[in-house]
């Protein structure tokens, strides 16, 4: 016991420190480092008392939604009055996780909050299912994504499978009932812990979530708010309140202009949000495409051939194209094969507030990879994040 | 001839890495000098017959994960490999990704040790040495073959250089016998194995290549040269490529 106590005790010190510094000396955002130090002395930490939620541990996983659908869920738990611990900075790995709850819970007293809401990484899904005792478990979808990270949709899709074999839990798990690639995990699970969400559009109407493709993650969300009681208007309520994570659908006024961001960083989330662009729901003039090839993006940038051509050519029509990032000519050539010609510019990689601020075009559309959103965001707000 | 049909084999089994975009850009590029173009996208259940194939002037491939290729290796090891042997010993022009590149060998070892047995078309093989070996990852630029630089159908079209560039990620390694010739030599990177520097293959007009991006995005003048030997023409109009070339020269950096 008093192990314990000192192993958390020294961890949360060395946590809020390390964050703080990395932090104030701006040497990263303070996630990952900290939780993975922590993780390095003493890999146990996760068996430590102190980390105890009491209403649950709500994991969410798969290669699009589960930023959306954590920030809903911990959204919907807080507006009914619970307490919840979550990574909003989207630091998804096990490490970023650690530090997330070690900075919110007490250097004494431990978790004090009713929940944990966690996006998991698809690769780290395994480690963090059999370190962290979840209660709820909601799987997005699974669709090809930095294959050079994750390799091949077969594999990570096994490596879920072995985890949830070698767990001995009384774990509820939610799918989408359309994403049939994820429904033979239902095997792992008794008929009563499983629960199928849909993709009604009734619910995503009342909050400020755009496309289809987010009705899925409205839905899930809600299904696990009436799994801990929540009632129809504190979930009514909890949805019109909600705002869009950073980054996804998220609307930024700035120098000038109106950036609605969608990111857009593999070829499902890319045409989920072409095809919402084609249609007249928003009122734009300029599109800006971003693509780094970062280690978070994959380095291999082949997926853009994976885009429709023809959802590029229809939400590109009549609004004046830009690109920018560190692979902003391989973007260019790939519209230019989709027969978008005019390209009006190129920011590269290093664009700033003055070179967007020359572009023409008030309302802009812009559709980054992960790494140039988060440079788009520390551009125009000073910040990457939160 | 004034036609390319392009005769696109498992399109939805192969497709990794945006490997589609090579038909796109092919289609593309082959339209903007007039020429008419048509694809046959070919998959299990498509029954050949000789007059199905005599339209067809490109066979491509693209590339799997080895689940995809032990569902289609039977189906392209019966009827079809008789075509597609037929076709290419013939001249006729292919292209052919990665996995499906490993097709063309005697065999390939899956990383688990098992064998399948490969189309024998050229003399080579593959094997995956399972965890003891790394996958071979990265951006990749390659020395062409001099005979495929020399042949009037690169050369008159080749407005880029001696260079390829691409992304390869790959698990199995593939040794050609001598005598057989190698698409060109690796600088950096890994190419077909991380011992001779070869990358590829290149047999007639048969054309088998790790690289990915997808690989004819930024090399215009492979793309080409096989649109020039598809429709037989040794001179294509010259198209606007400058925003191409520049990503081609700027390629050769990543690949560090």
């Amino acid at each position: 016991m008093t192990y314990n106590v000192d192993m958390y005790f020294l961890s949360s010190l060395t946590v809020r420190f390390l964050s703080w510094f990395i932090r104030t000396f701006k040497l990263g955002n303070g996630y990952t480092w900290p939780g993975h130090l922590v993780l390095k002395v003493f890999p146990n930490i996760w068996k430590s008392s102190k980390l105890h939620f009491g209403k649950g541990v709500i994991l969410i996983s798969g290669t699009n939604g589960k930023t959306t659908t954590a920030k809903l869920v911990s959204h919907l738990l807080g507006f009914a009055g619970y307490s919840v611990t979550t990574n909003a900075s989207g630091a998804n790995l096990t490490n970023g996780i650690l530090t997330s709850i070690l900075l919110r819970a007490g250097v004494f007293c431990g978790v004090r909050d009713d929940f944990a809401v966690f996006e998991v990484d698809e690769l780290y899904l395994p480690f963090a299912l059999q370190r962290m005792s979840p209660t709820h478990l909601v799987l997005t979808n699974l669709s090809r994504d930095q294959l050079d990270r994750y390799g091949e949709i077969d594999t990570i899709l096994s490596c879920w499978e072995s985890a949830l074999c070698s767990i001995d839990l009384n774990l509820k798990i939610f799918l989408d009932v359309e994403a049939t690639n994820l429904l033979p995990l239902r095997e792992h699970f008794p008929t009563e812990n499983i629960s199928f969400y849909g993709s009604s559009l009734d619910l995503l109407e009342k909050t400020a979530l755009v496309g289809s493709f987010n009705a899925k993650n409205v839905n899930s969300a809600v299904l696990m708010a009436k799994e801990f009681g929540l009632n129809s208007s504190q979930i009514d309520q909890g949805l019109q309140s909600f705002e869009p994570a950073f980054g996804r659908g998220e609307i930024l006024s700035k120098i000038g202009k109106t950036f609605y961001i969608f990111l857009a960083k593999n070829p499902a989330s890319f045409n989920n949000n072409l095809n919402l662009l084609k249609g007249n729901f928003l009122d734009f003039d300029s599109i800006l495409f971003l693509l780094n090839d970062k280690i978070p993006d994959g380095r291999d940038v082949s997926w853009i051939y994976d885009i429709d051509p023809v959802l590029l050519r229809e939400a590109c029509a009549n609004k004046r194209v830009f690109v920018g990032g560190s692979r902003g000519l391989d973007m260019e050539i790939r519209l230019n094969y989709a027969h978008v010609t005019d390209i009006v510019g190129d920011f590269g990689a290093a664009f700033t507030r003055d070179s967007l601020s020359k572009a023409e075009g008030e309302k802009v559309v812009v559709l980054p990879n992960y790494s140039s959103m988060l440079e788009f965001r520390r551009v125009l707000l000073g910040k990457n994040i939160l | 001839m004034n036609k390319l049909t392009i005769g696109w084999f498992y399109p939805k089994e192969l497709n990794l890495y945006g490997d589609r975009g090579n038909v796109e850009i092919l289609v593309v590029r082959a339209k903007s000098r007039g020429f008419s173009t048509e694809v046959l996208e070919i998959d299990r259940g498509t029954n050949l017959s000789p007059a199905y194939f005599e339209k067809i002037n490109l066979v491509f491939m693209g590339g799997g994960p080895d689940l995809a290729q032990q569902n289609v290796y039977k189906d392209f090891l019966g009827e079809k490999s008789l075509y597609i042997r037929d076709f290419l010993e013939k001249g006729g022009v292919g292209l052919f990704i990665c996995g499906s590149y490993q097709f063309l060998g005697n065999h390939y070892k899956l990383a688990n040790g098992s064998v399948l047995e490969g189309l024998g078309f050229l003399d080579f093989y593959t094997d995956h040495f399972g965890a003891s070996k790394t996958r071979s990852i990265g951006n990749i630029v390659v020395s062409l073959n001099r005979t495929l630089l020399a042949n009037p159908y690169f050369k008159n079209n080749n407005y880029v250089g001696n260079t390829l560039v691409g992304f390869e990620n790959h698990g199995g390694r593939t040794y050609l016998s001598e005598g057989l010739d190698p698409l060109g030599v690796t600088h950096r990177k890994y190419g077909n194995n991380d011992k001779d520097t070869t990358e590829g293959v290149l047999y007639r007009n048969t054309v088998g290549t790790y690289l990915h991006g997808p690989v004819l995005a930024r090399n215009p003048h492979l793309a080409d040269f096989l649109i020039a030997k598809s429709v037989q023409t040794p001179q294509l109009e010259k198209l606007d490529d400058s925003v191409i070339i520049s990503a081609h020269t700027q390629s050769k950096e990543l690949a560090r």
